[in-house]
């Protein structure tokens, strides 16, 4: 491959000095004329009927409406479609008057100022009639309330390969653990918050730090019943989202007052509203049972995954299809089934969380896989490389193919650098009496984008002016991870032309082109990535064919290099502008291309890591001393980012492992609603996170990449309680392992 | 209309006080207030702020007392020497207290006023049985013990036009450590902490007390902790020696609460903490 300029580059993040010097403008910062705030009021009963008197909050001065189910359109949508041909169960109405978990909508409070929108909601009396909830799991299978339709169960299906049954006769040893992981709240900086307004060309306007803006548009258009034609949505810079943002929980109820109203409207949240009344992570509850042979061949496994979905149906189905077929592209199992049954519970629905299944699936798998490695005393590095998957393998249920993974490569090269199997064989001489050390390792799978189950494509609109400078148009979001960035290295790489020259945009629906998917599913790199590329290679051509064809040139003569163009043997250079001019001048055309490009693939991404703790037996404390990242990413576009994103993922990660959840009690009321309760790991307690990078080209995505972001907080978890479990020879399979958990895994083996 | 009154002298504090209502709040460093306004959504309350009076904000000694401002920031305590020489066990507790921001702003007198059961400056407080002083809207000034002044549960015993001025602390050759346990490392909210104070010997201890935190509204005394330890060498404890004492306390503290059978353990790691801390 010739050289590359920009891409493999750390090129420093376009946001970065706005950032660093409080200049940019979050949705917080905007004014508008005669701008209204408006804030939700939140149910504060699990399950109960809504009845509201809202005339003393109508009298304070400044308050401009106060709305309820009476007054909203009764049309359901479901906020996690991001597509009209979703085909998803659609259960949620803007406000209700039956809430469904602590945290649901029931009214919008819209007034002059925060303050008076406050007073006004503490001024409102609201009656619960109460119905009887169910919460967690084991309730909801039970089905002795039933809180929808004629059964709690939202969505059941398996995935199967082989015979497992067979297989599991003929195993030496079968290997059984269960376990639980948390609901977990995404902890973006900036609350959610969204501003909506009728602009000059009569688009109702909503500006929202979104991952899928032609979603809200579509949900916005159709609960209002507005054409899609006239609702424009704005991706707003963001102040991380992590999956949070990616559903339309504030938009169409924030635009329906800006449109019954006339005037513009922020509806913004605090911390607390932002943790009970947006999306979760799904808690789940995983049985695992796998069979091996004494020489360390998985034969067949068989998962049950019981998923809490909350209160509305959001991606219930979704999610528990994303945790199954990813267990069928990590290790070569021939024979394996898995069940996910998704269940609805009046608690907050389910939503992406960085990786959408994929920490659940490997919470507890992998930790299985360490017990049947200690089963038959084998490493369990070893035990892995035994049954990692390898390049080229195909998935056994017929999904995508895996593609170019060095999975094993990951574990091969982290082994080394860890010192793997003397730390495996010494650490226990550091052991004191208080304290116990450990290693442990895990591996995991994400995926590419969307392509073998949903519809993956994007457009791009790409245009060099006449002073040579690119405009990109293309429905990106950047999610404060330098998506705009790593399109802009795409665009000037592909272009060959200096990266200042390329401006990208993000999704404005009235700018950009559509995209079918919006940034989710790992899918931006990789996806939207390649359409950049494939513009890029075709305006350049574009450029070169003019240049021929104005000067008379054979293409083979002519070379484009850093934004110009020229004869082989010719002093004369014309910049890529020169040539846009000289186009339009003598053949009435632009220097422009549309390009619709639908993902040609969907290949598996892998990653290792490596992590070392110290436990408190006392306290039950642990402090992960040592974490090792091991990613095969086939390409960095911008390798300083690609680190970003895996030390920002082994942050979330260790908080599943250690400290994170939404502690919900067992009547459905939340106790964890604000950070002093809901525990981030925080900078004393982070260790360094060491990254390392394989990158050796994966064929179908852009220059090689592929995606890392959702990845990079999948395997610490495990590989830290695997950690634990050997520091303490427990078998911890409870998310998070908090001090309380660990001193009773401890006084258990007592 | 709300009133905002930041006094500058004892004399306009007392004025202050003399017009204070039910809708008037103390505040100090405001790291508790400010989140309880937000929490029970009260609005259009009256403020005297103390922090603009700078008799609050001195750390003075007599030969007998260290005097310190009810506004001094844990902050400034944490980097005063007179403190670190008197009462170290207040300088662990307001090391570790919250983040820095918070430390920044709050102060010794209003945690005492704030009397919350995670409270970490109290413990070390009851442990050196420690005074404030109170001012109320006449300019009349009374000492009176810490532990009566906290009632716990984020409740005190002050009048609600009295004001904390000073907390006063003997001076004594006592040794002490605090520590605690909280969800994580740093910047938490204390599930259990504790506070030791003793006076060593040829490394004998000979005088103890000892004081646990978060297992009831306020800082108990845990006296068959304090029993264990007398008249043994500092240095041949280990925190098994008192196993026994500790969970003890601890299950006649919180006898229905099922955070005892963690806090019995986390209790023996504290103790452990704090015995290598007073070996310094």
């Amino acid at each position: 491959m010739e050289e590359l300029k920009y891409v493999g580059k750390s090129i420093i993040k376009d946001d970065t000095y706005d950032k660093a010097t409080g200049k940019t403008k979050f949705i917080c910062d905007m004014k508008r004329h005669n701008m209204l705030y408006a804030k939700l009021v939140l149910s504060e009963k699990p399950h109960a009927e809504i009845e509201m008197d809202k005339s003393e909050a109508l009298n304070i001065e400044g308050i401009e409406a106060v709305y309820t189910y009476d007054d909203i359109p009764h049309v359901l949508y479901n906020s996690h479609e991001w597509f009209a041909g979703g085909n998803q169960y659609k259960d949620e109405y803007l406000l209700c008057n039956r809430a469904r978990f602590v945290g649901d909508r029931i009214a919008l409070v819209v007034g002059k100022s925060k303050r008076v929108v406050e007073e006004a909601i503490s001024k409102l009396s609201i009656g619960y009639k109460e119905l009887e909830s169910v919460v967690g799991i084991k309730q909801a299978k039970e089905n002795k309330a039933i809180i929808k339709n004629d059964s709690n169960v939202a969505f059941s299906k398996s995935i199967n390969c082989g015979d497992y049954e067979e297989e599991f006769k003929k195993a030496d040893y079968i290997i059984k653990d269960s376990g639980k992981t948390q609901k977990i709240h995404h902890s973006a900086i900036e609350p959610h918050i969204c501003l909506s307004e009728i602009d000059e060309h009569g688009s109702l306007v909503v500006w929202s730090p979104c991952q899928t803006a032609f979603q809200i548009q579509y949900h916005v258009a159709s609960v209002l019943n507005i054409p899609f034609n006239k609702v424009r949505v704005i991706k707003a810079v963001m102040g991380g989202s992590f999956g949070g943002k990616g559903q339309t929980v504030l938009e169409p109820i924030c635009a329906f007052a800006a449109y019954t109203l006339n005037r513009p409207v922020m509806l913004y949240m605090d911390r607390k509203d932002a943790i009970l009344g947006t999306r979760s992570r799904n808690a789940t509850e995983i049985s695992v049972e796998t069979a091996i042979s004494k020489e360390g061949k998985i034969l067949a496994r068989k998962i049950i995954a019981d998923i809490d979905g909350g209160a509305y149906h959001t991606n219930s189905t979704a999610v528990a299809m994303a945790i199954g077929k990813k267990l069928f592209r990590m290790y070569d199992i021939q024979n394996q089934y898995f069940q996910g049954n998704s269940y609805y519970t009046n608690t907050i629905p389910g939503g992406a969380c960085r990786g959408y299944g994929s920490p659940q699936a490997h919470a507890i798998t992998e930790i299985n896989i360490d017990n049947a490695a200690k089963k038959i005393r084998m490493d369990p590095c070893e035990f892995r490389l035994n049954n990692l998957v390898k390049e080229g393998a195909k998935d056994p249920t017929g999904g995508t193919d895996i593609g170019n993974t060095k999975i094993r490569q990951c574990v091969i090269n982290g082994m080394e650098d860890f010192d793997w199997k003397n730390k495996r064989q010494n650490i226990k001489t550091k052991d004191t009496d208080r304290y116990a050390y450990g290693v442990g390792m895990a591996c995991a799978v994400h995926g590419n984008g969307y392509m073998g189950a949903y519809p993956d494509f994007s457009n791009v609109d790409m245009s060099i002016f006449a002073d040579g400078s690119v405009l990109v148009k293309i429905g990106i979001h950047d999610q404060g991870c330098g998506t705009v960035t790593t399109m802009q290295q795409i665009a000037a790489e592909s272009l060959d032309i200096n990266v200042d020259k390329v401006r990208v945009l993000e999704v404005d629906t009235l700018a950009t082109p559509y995209d079918s998917a919006g940034t989710q599913a790992s899918r931006v790199t990789f996806v939207c990535g390649g359409a950049v590329k494939s513009a890029g290679e075709n305006l350049r051509k574009k450029v070169i064919d003019s240049f021929c064809k104005l000067k008379g040139y054979s293409e083979d003569d002519v070379i484009a290099s850093n934004g110009f163009v020229y004869q082989k043997n010719s002093d004369k250079k014309y910049s890529y502008g020169d040539v846009a001019v000289e186009l339009e001048t003598k053949h009435s055309q632009s220097m422009s291309v549309f390009e619709r490009y639908e993902s040609p693939a969907n290949p598996a991404t892998h990653a290792a890591s490596f992590a070392e703790v110290k436990v408190d037996k006392y306290t039950g404390y642990v402090e992960v001393i040592d974490l090792l990242a091991v990613h095969d990413i086939g390409k960095s576009i911008n390798p300083q980012i690609v680190e970003g994103q895996i030390q920002g993922g082994a942050h979330m990660s260790l908080g599943m492992a250690l400290l994170e959840e939404i502690d919900i009690d067992k009547n459905g009321y939340v106790k964890s609603t604000n950070f002093s309760k809901y525990h981030l790991l925080n900078a004393p307690q982070m260790p360094e996170v060491r990254v390392m990078t394989i990158e050796e080209n994966e064929p179908f995505g852009p220059y090689g990449a592929k995606s890392v972001g959702e990845l990079a907080a999948v395997a610490p978890a495990p590989a830290v309680l695997n950690a634990i479990n050997f520091a303490l020879d427990t078998n911890i399979t409870i998310y998070p392992a908090t001090p309380e958990v660990v001193m009773n895994a401890i006084s258990n083996k007592k | 209309m709300a009133r905002f009154e930041a006094p500058c002298t004892i004399e306009e504090l007392c004025n202050s006080l003399k017009n204070k209502d039910n809708n008037t709040y103390i505040i100090a460093g405001g790291t508790d207030l400010i989140i309880h306004f937000n929490k029970k959504g009260i609005f259009g309350y009256n403020i005297i702020d103390l922090t603009k009076l700078k008799e609050l904000k001195e750390i003075n000694e007599t030969d007998e007392e260290i005097i310190i401002g009810s506004c001094v920031t844990m902050t400034e305590i944490e980097n005063n020497p007179l403190i670190n020489a008197h009462v170290p066990a207040l300088i662990d507790a307001v090391y570790n207290l919250g983040s820095q921001q918070i430390r920044n702003k709050a102060t010794i007198g209003g945690n005492v006023a704030n009397s919350s059961q995670s409270g970490d400056t109290i413990p070390v407080l009851f442990a050196y049985d420690a005074n404030v002083e109170i001012i109320d809207p006449l300019g009349n000034r009374r000492i009176e013990k810490v532990e009566n002044v906290v009632e716990g549960l984020e409740k005190n015993n002050l009048n609600f036009d009295e004001v904390i001025t000073k907390i006063i602390i003997k001076k004594n050759n006592a040794k002490s450590a605090f520590s605690k346990i909280g969800s994580r490392k740093a910047v938490t909210i204390s599930k259990l902490n504790c506070c030791v104070k003793i006076k060593i010997n040829n490394n004998i201890i000979e005088d103890s007390v000892v004081y646990l935190g978060a297992v009831g509204p306020k800082p108990i005394r845990a006296k068959s902790i304090e029993e264990k330890i007398l008249n043994k060498n500092i240095n041949n404890i280990v925190s098994a020696d008192i196993h026994d004492a500790i969970y003890m306390e601890i299950e006649n503290a919180i006898p229905n609460r099922t955070s005892k059978h963690y806090k019995k353990s986390a209790a023996e790691g504290l103790i452990d903490d704090i015995l290598n801390k007073l070996r310094r």
